[in-house]
């Protein structure tokens, strides 16, 4: 099967019903219009600049080009988690580099060495796409995770100083937190499989058979993608949970305020 | 200072640039009850902190029960305190599984909390009868307080610390509970309340706090 090409014309046609979307919003009062125009602007400007880096990089297919192609997508999910949690880049930025590259690395590798079975492991049509579907969803986590660990910790420290006094030691006075904040970032993905398939289609596994993939090839696609996206979210969040604490405590067991960015 | 179980020498403290603490000093003796009425902003929960450990000052010392406050006396003194804040977020399990936490925690190796001990000090603090069987979440702020209360005075501690630890409960529990700690006579308490209504209840001396100091 091949893939019906898309013209310029098609996407425009899409596009143009922004226009009844940008009236519609201005009569209403519902001020999105800058937002929206920008973020679907940079959208096409992004996803174009990628396409035609990735159709080079898929042509060369050096490895070690790939890997530093995915080096440089590791650095830009650290400065994002970074910056959304409003953490300090000094102590966070090196520790979030390799908790969350080497599990990427490692499941990279448990893909398409072990399950796919490809004999090249860092071919780029490979790596580098479930790479990109790996570490978007792990990034997501991660800010929840911290997000859901800081501010709970803020929130209740009375409740962390008591279980202190009462005899805890600091794992154990921060596990009800920790709960939490796994809680928050794993079950958008639990809620994710469980109605995967009856709800929706995931966008990977429709792109993959609008670009002429078998139904049967596609679904497997989507299981191993789906279980490799749910292992990395939850190694990646469970190391950079308990990375946290380490760093995130002074040694009388106080939440440091010299983690976060200046302006938090 | 021998007679002291805490002591707090020339204090002198600044949080975000702002000086909270001026030269503070007050002691407590062994058994001795005192009520703070403090004001807000006076830094009451600065001076919980310290003696928890939980805060350096920027000058001045701590000690308690004759050891100086320090990082690495932190964890030793505080498994001779019991602290109570106000606001206490419970998890959503029953007395029974809470008690049970709480024996795990790696300080309590050797604490066992007797249920008999504590169903009588429920008794005492006028909990309801069947507080044991009940979730913490769904206790009322005042149960709450009175609750944790009972399970400190099980946990055998020396020094008990209030912070408006009494806020939800209504001012003839108050008092009872004020005058049941009285009773209470090797157990050193400070009571930090914005209640006037507290003061001169039981044996609890009255310490006037003014701002920056005492």
């Amino acid at each position: 099967m091949v893939s019906e090409q898309i013209t310029i014309w098609g996407i425009g046609i899409l596009l143009a019903f922004f226009i009844p979307i940008v009236i519609s919003n201005r009569i209403i009062g519902l001020n999105i219009n800058k937002e929206m125009i920008i973020s679907v602007a940079r959208m096409i400007v992004q996803l174009l600049l990628v396409g035609i880096y990735l159709q080079f990089l898929f042509q060369w297919n050096y490895a070690w080009l790939n890997i530093l192609y995915i080096g440089i997508m590791v650095i830009v999910s650290a400065m994002t988690i970074i910056k959304s949690c409003k953490l300090k880049k000094s102590r966070f930025f090196l520790l979030l580099f390799a908790g969350i590259g080497i599990p990427l690395f490692a499941s990279v590798f448990l893909l398409t060495g072990v399950v796919l079975q490809i004999d090249n492991m860092f071919d780029a049509r490979y790596t580098i796409t479930l790479s990109g579907m790996l570490l978007g969803n792990c990034m997501r986590s991660i800010i929840i995770s911290f997000n859901t660990f800081y501010n709970d910790m803020r929130e209740n420290e009375d409740t962390y100083l008591l279980y202190l006094s009462l005899g805890a030691s600091r794992a154990q006075a921060v596990k009800p937190t920790i709960i939490k904040a796994m809680e928050a970032a794993l079950k958008p993905a639990i809620a994710t499989m469980m109605t995967i398939g009856l709800v929706s289609l995931p966008g990977m596994m429709t792109g993959q058979m609008l670009g002429g993939s078998l139904p049967l090839t596609a679904i497997a696609y989507q299981i191993i993608i789906m279980a490799a996206i749910f292992i990395l979210q939850y190694t990646g969040i469970s190391v950079m949970l308990r990375i946290a604490v380490n760093i995130s405590f002074t040694k009388r067991d106080m939440l440091r305020k010299d983690i976060f960015a200046k302006n938090n | 200072m021998n007679n002291k179980v805490i002591v707090l020498n020339n204090i002198v403290h600044s949080f975000d640039g702002r000086q909270v603490l001026k030269n503070l000093s007050f002691s407590v003796g062994y058994g001795e009850k005192l009520i703070f009425n403090a004001p807000s902003g006076f830094g009451k929960s600065t001076i919980f902190n310290m003696i928890m450990g939980y805060v350096q000052p920027d000058s001045g010392s701590v000690i308690v029960d004759g050891v100086e406050v320090n990082e690495d006396t932190a964890k030793d003194v505080r498994s001779r305190i019991a602290f109570l804040p106000q606001n206490m977020a419970l998890p959503n399990i029953t007395l029974k599984q809470f008690v049970e936490m709480i024996e795990k925690f790696d300080a309590n190796a050797e604490l066992g909390l007797d249920i008999d001990i504590l169903n009588n000090l429920f008794k005492e603090l006028q909990l309801p009868d069947d507080v044991c069987n009940m979730k913490l979440s769904s206790l009322s702020g005042g149960e709450k307080q009175r609750l944790m209360l009972a399970i400190v005075i099980a946990m055998n501690k020396k020094i008990l610390l209030l912070d408006e630890a009494l806020s939800g409960v209504d001012i003839d529990r108050a008092g009872r509970v004020l005058n049941y700690l009285s009773g209470k006579k090797d157990l050193s308490i400070i009571f930090i309340s914005h209640d006037a209504r507290h003061i001169g209840v039981g044996d609890f001396r009255e310490m006037e706090v003014k701002a920056n100091g005492i």
